[in-house]
């Protein structure tokens, strides 16, 4: 546990002959990668600890991850998660929340609670001389929450207000109903909220009950990243946590589409196939656009050539939709495509924005560059530039220890094996034309796909039906709550 | 949290932006100083420079730092929008964008099909005072960075069709920021009430109508004004040699003719003897109010004093808006406030979006109770320390990537002229007083220097 690792990562360089264009003959580096991966260990209790050890700068961020999420609120009570994670931040270890607030503050250092589909995440990042203070706050927050009545009461107000706030802003509207619209009917679909009448229910007693039976030290892990003395911190630790005990309860089943825990959406938000659905959000010159359809898990074997082929379809400044819909056509400002994965479920969207009467001409180009895809319209030499893109671009997206602890931390919160950092690279490399059209000729299921804009209703509707999509449906944005 | 420590240092007179005599010229040898002060030395932070001038006036600023195989390289202009001539607002951002288009030696997009597409991060972006173009790579692709931006400094290509082209892609940016967005409007609408004369006043996007009517010749005059070497500074931050890239720079960039950098002649704004006040409407929840103040230059000494100030009354939960407007008067939801310098004088802002039920003008009362305390009883001792820790911790985090550090170190040396300034700042902090901080909210925060927009639903204003 001494060793530190000031290099995190090692390339060797060899130059290949590939000429790069007009005058400048330069080889792309071809990358021999290595992340280093942290010395993991379980306390007899069973609460896990990941060290990624750095001493170039003096900074400390501890990390708990705790393996319970939105989708496992239960029947019922959705917001419970969102609701725990923040009474977390509400006072604890018998401080109320100004004390709480000031202790950190104090020490110049920053805390939080998140939460999101999978998990509630707890933070604490600062100078690494206050290491082991923010090592004691970060325990209260898990295992000393105060659970104020008074403090519970203020955060339902706000979390019922801040959904009051969607309407402002079309960017959000669009996000918010996709996601319901094509997440709909799966454990995914409610989103941290499920309706505000499940919200109004809740009682104090749900968030202490779900904190009881979902935090424990077998259903969480501590990551340590930073500049600390890893045996003497280690006792430190022991000291926090070490008598942390209880064993995880499910609240339910948490299969995908399974009927007690999906939640079936308002019929608003429900779209039919080769409908598309607009937030009617008047007064705003552009229309927000997202479309989107299923992809298969992060498990699956396409997983890299799906990576390729949305790199170069979206992803960069040469890739297809931003030559055309931004360079050739000034559309838009910005046009990306993703790839968005949970654990139990993925998908591939598009995302962009224009004046509201080109949304039909922007919607029509890029699907008509998707069905060029599925038809196999792809250039080898295309698949070979997202590789180069997206092999490049790798060591500088994991460039500090920060960034490997967080993807390293996805990857064990999505029960992958401990190598999947590494094998990114090689997994890349092997991707062929071949494999990248089998790819998108299976997970591209264009039939299926859903779109949703969110802006001024009448300019889209009419904009949509001069391109010929002719099953508009026009929601309003005040009426999704 | 406070916006990026690079904010903290910006803004400085122009003679601070002239050459600096201590800048070695062509390839006399430098050993590479080092930002480290007892401050830094404590943190056990310390990044050796090294500051070279080429003939032309290119100024070249490397730090080596092998850490991680990753090397951050960029381009300072020294151009910004308050360099701007009247009905051509926007010039200097569009240009940002046009600089990516198209060049004699290497064609389009040459940026993007050799650096990016082999993973690197290429981007621009412009503010007030200068327009800065960076890549992110991997080490052997430095030399193609550096002989891409060496050309298109000397051999950009600008035609009506790419204007045209790119002058929509603005148009589609502006409404994405600003039109669609409540907060980008009251953002645009704070710049123009607070200053009336001087070009801080119009956005940095622009207006479309000025947009519209720009040319080509618009365009490519302020190219040759502007795009020369005496007015860059190249700023490479990473895993490189340092006199390897120097050669490698000044071999790319010799033969760029260049002039000495020009004074900024911008008359200081007047100062404001009464409040100011707009109204704007938007299909929004709540109202929104956000109060501004002209603050300094950050060259100016009291700068540090509203810095911690600021950092007082805004970050954190224990910060007294938050305390007092958020937790305990509960008139507010989210509350937000920052003291922001440029080069020339800015402004000290604080927002808030209301709750349901409140307006604006109850947040104005109280903000204004805030301040009135403060002037009158200042602030206390653990009060300062705090916002000290606050700001220590920033500036470390500031330094996390190689970028981070080639952006504050790109930042100081435009405003300041000097990229060592930075290192003094903690220890200016830390001597910052209750007695400062009671002197610059009474010079600063007053009545008649108060410019407030608000923002009310589309529906009515709440009732109080």
């Amino acid at each position: 546990m001494k060793s530190c690792t000031k290099l995190f990562f090692s390339v060797g360089i060899t130059l290949g002959l590939l000429t790069m264009g007009p005058s400048l003959a330069v080889g792309m580096p071809v990358l021999d990668f290595h992340l280093p991966l942290p010395k993991v260990e379980t306390l007899p209790n069973g609460l896990k600890i990941a060290w990624f050890i750095d001493e170039r700068l003096p900074l400390v961020d501890l990390g708990m991850l705790v393996r319970t999420g939105t989708k496992n609120d239960p029947a019922g009570k959705s917001g419970t998660v969102e609701l725990l994670s923040r009474m977390l931040e509400r006072g604890a270890n018998g401080l109320t929340e100004q004390a709480f607030s000031a202790k950190i503050e104090s020490l110049g250092a920053t805390g939080f609670s998140n939460s999101d589909e999978e998990s509630i995440t707890l933070g604490m990042h600062g100078l690494a001389q206050d290491a082991n203070e923010l090592l004691d706050v970060i325990s209260w927050m898990a295992l000393k929450p105060n659970f104020n009545e008074a403090e519970f009461q203020k955060e339902k107000v706000k979390v019922a207000e801040a959904w009051k706030h969607l309407p402002d802003s079309a960017e959000s509207l669009a996000g918010y109903v996709f996601g319901k619209a094509l997440l709909g009917g799966t454990v995914y679909g409610r989103g941290t909220l499920a309706s505000t009448s499940e919200l109004n229910k809740l009682k104090i007693a749900d968030i202490r009950e779900f904190h009881r039976t979902q935090f424990s030290p077998k259903n969480a892990i501590l990551m340590v990243v930073g500049r600390v003395d890893p045996v003497t911190f280690r006792d430190r630790i022991i000291a926090a946590f070490g008598s942390w005990k209880g064993a995880v309860t499910r609240t339910g089943t948490f299969s995908f589409r399974d009927p007690k825990t999906s939640i079936l959406l308002s019929k608003k938000m429900e779209i039919e196939k080769r409908e598309v659905l607009v937030v009617d959000r008047p007064e705003v010159p552009q229309a927000q656009v997202r479309l989107g359809f299923r992809i298969p898990g992060i498990r699956s074997e396409k997983r890299y050539a799906l990576a390729v082929a949305n790199a170069l379809l979206g992803e960069y400044f040469t890739s297809r939709l931003n030559l055309i819909v931004r360079d050739r056509l000034g559309l838009t400002y910005g046009i990306q495509s993703g790839l968005t994965y949970y654990k139990d479920y993925a998908f591939f969207s598009i995302a962009s924005a224009t004046a509201a009467q080109n949304t039909g001409q922007l919607i029509s180009e890029t699907v008509r560059q998707l069905r060029l895809l599925k038809a196999g319209d792809v250039l080898a030499q295309e698949i070979e530039v997202s590789k180069d893109y997206l092999l490049g671009g790798y060591p500088i997206s994991v460039s500090t220890l920060g960034s490997v602890a967080n993807r390293w931390l996805n990857g064990y919160s999505f029960g992958l094996s401990s190598d999947y950092l590494n094998e990114y690279m090689p997994k890349v490399s092997a991707v062929t034309r071949e494999s990248v059209v089998n790819a998108i000729d299976d997970a591209f299921h264009l039939d299926e796909m859903v779109i949703v804009i969110a802006g001024n209703a009448k300019v889209i509707e009419a904009s949509l039906k001069e391109k010929g999509f002719k099953r508009v449906r026009i929601i309003q944005a005040n009426s999704l709550l | 949290m406070r916006v990026a420590l690079v904010v903290f240092f910006a803004g400085v007179t122009l003679a601070g932006c002239a050459s600096s005599p201590k800048t070695p010229v062509g390839s006399v040898a430098s050993s590479p100083e080092s930002f480290e002060s007892p401050e830094f030395a404590k943190l056990g932070l310390r990044f050796p420079l090294l500051e070279r001038r080429l003939p032309n006036g290119l100024k070249v600023l490397i730090v080596q730092d092998s850490t991680v195989p990753v090397v951050s390289y960029q381009t300072w202009v020294n151009v910004g929008s308050v360099d701007e001539s009247f009905g051509l607002s926007g010039i200097a951002h569009l240009f940002e964008h046009l600089m990516f288009k198209d060049s004699e030696k290497y064609g389009p997009r040459a940026f993007f099909n050799q650096l990016e597409s082999r993973g690197a991060v290429v981007n621009a972006f412009t503010t007030r005072d200068y327009t800065v173009f960076y890549e992110t790579m991997v080490p052997p692709l430095l030399p193609v960075a550096i002989s891409l931006e060496a050309d298109r400094l000397a051999n950009l290509k600008i035609d009506a069709e790419t204007l045209y082209t790119e002058r929509h892609v603005v148009f589609e940016e502006r409404k994405l920021r600003t039109e669609n967005s409540p907060d980008g409007r009251m953002q645009e609408a704070v710049w123009s009430l607070v200053f009336k004369s001087h070009p801080y006043r119009a956005p940095v996007i622009g207006y479309e109508e000025d947009l519209k009517r720009m040319e080509v010749t618009d365009l490519t005059t302020f190219f040759k004004a502007n795009y020369q070497p005496g007015n860059v500074t190249v700023v490479v931050v990473g895993d490189v040699k340092a006199d390897s890239v120097f050669s490698m720079i000044e071999k790319a960039y010799g033969g760029i003719p260049g002039t000495p950098r020009k004074p900024r002649n911008i008359p200081r704004e007047a100062v404001q003897s009464e409040a100011r006040r707009v109204e704007l409407q938007d299909q929004i929840a709540t109202e929104k109010i956000t109060i501004a103040y002209p603050s300094t230059s950050a060259a100016e000494s009291d700068t540090y004093a509203l810095d911690v100030l600021s950092n007082i009354l805004f970050v954190g939960s224990s910060s007294r808006t938050h305390r007092q407007l958020v937790e305990e008067n509960r008139i507010a939801s989210g509350i937000g406030g920052v003291n922001y310098t440029p080069l020339f004088p800015g402004v000290f802002l604080a927002s808030a979006t209301l709750r349901a039920g409140h307006s604006a003008s109850e947040f104005e009362n109280g903000f204004e109770s805030m301040i009135k305390e403060i002037q009158s009883n200042g602030v206390t001792e653990r009060e300062i320390r705090n916002a000290v820790r606050q700001l220590t911790v920033q500036t470390v985090d500031s330094v996390r990537t190689g970028q981070g550090l080639a952006n504050l170190i790109g930042t100081v040396d435009a405003i300041f002229g000097d990229p060592m300034r930075f290192k003094e700042d903690l220890t200016k902090y830390s001597r910052v007083t209750n007695a400062d901080i009671i002197r610059v909210a009474k010079n600063y925060l007053t009545p008649e220097k108060k410019n407030v927009v608000t923002m009310v639903p589309t529906t009515g204003r709440a009732t109080q």
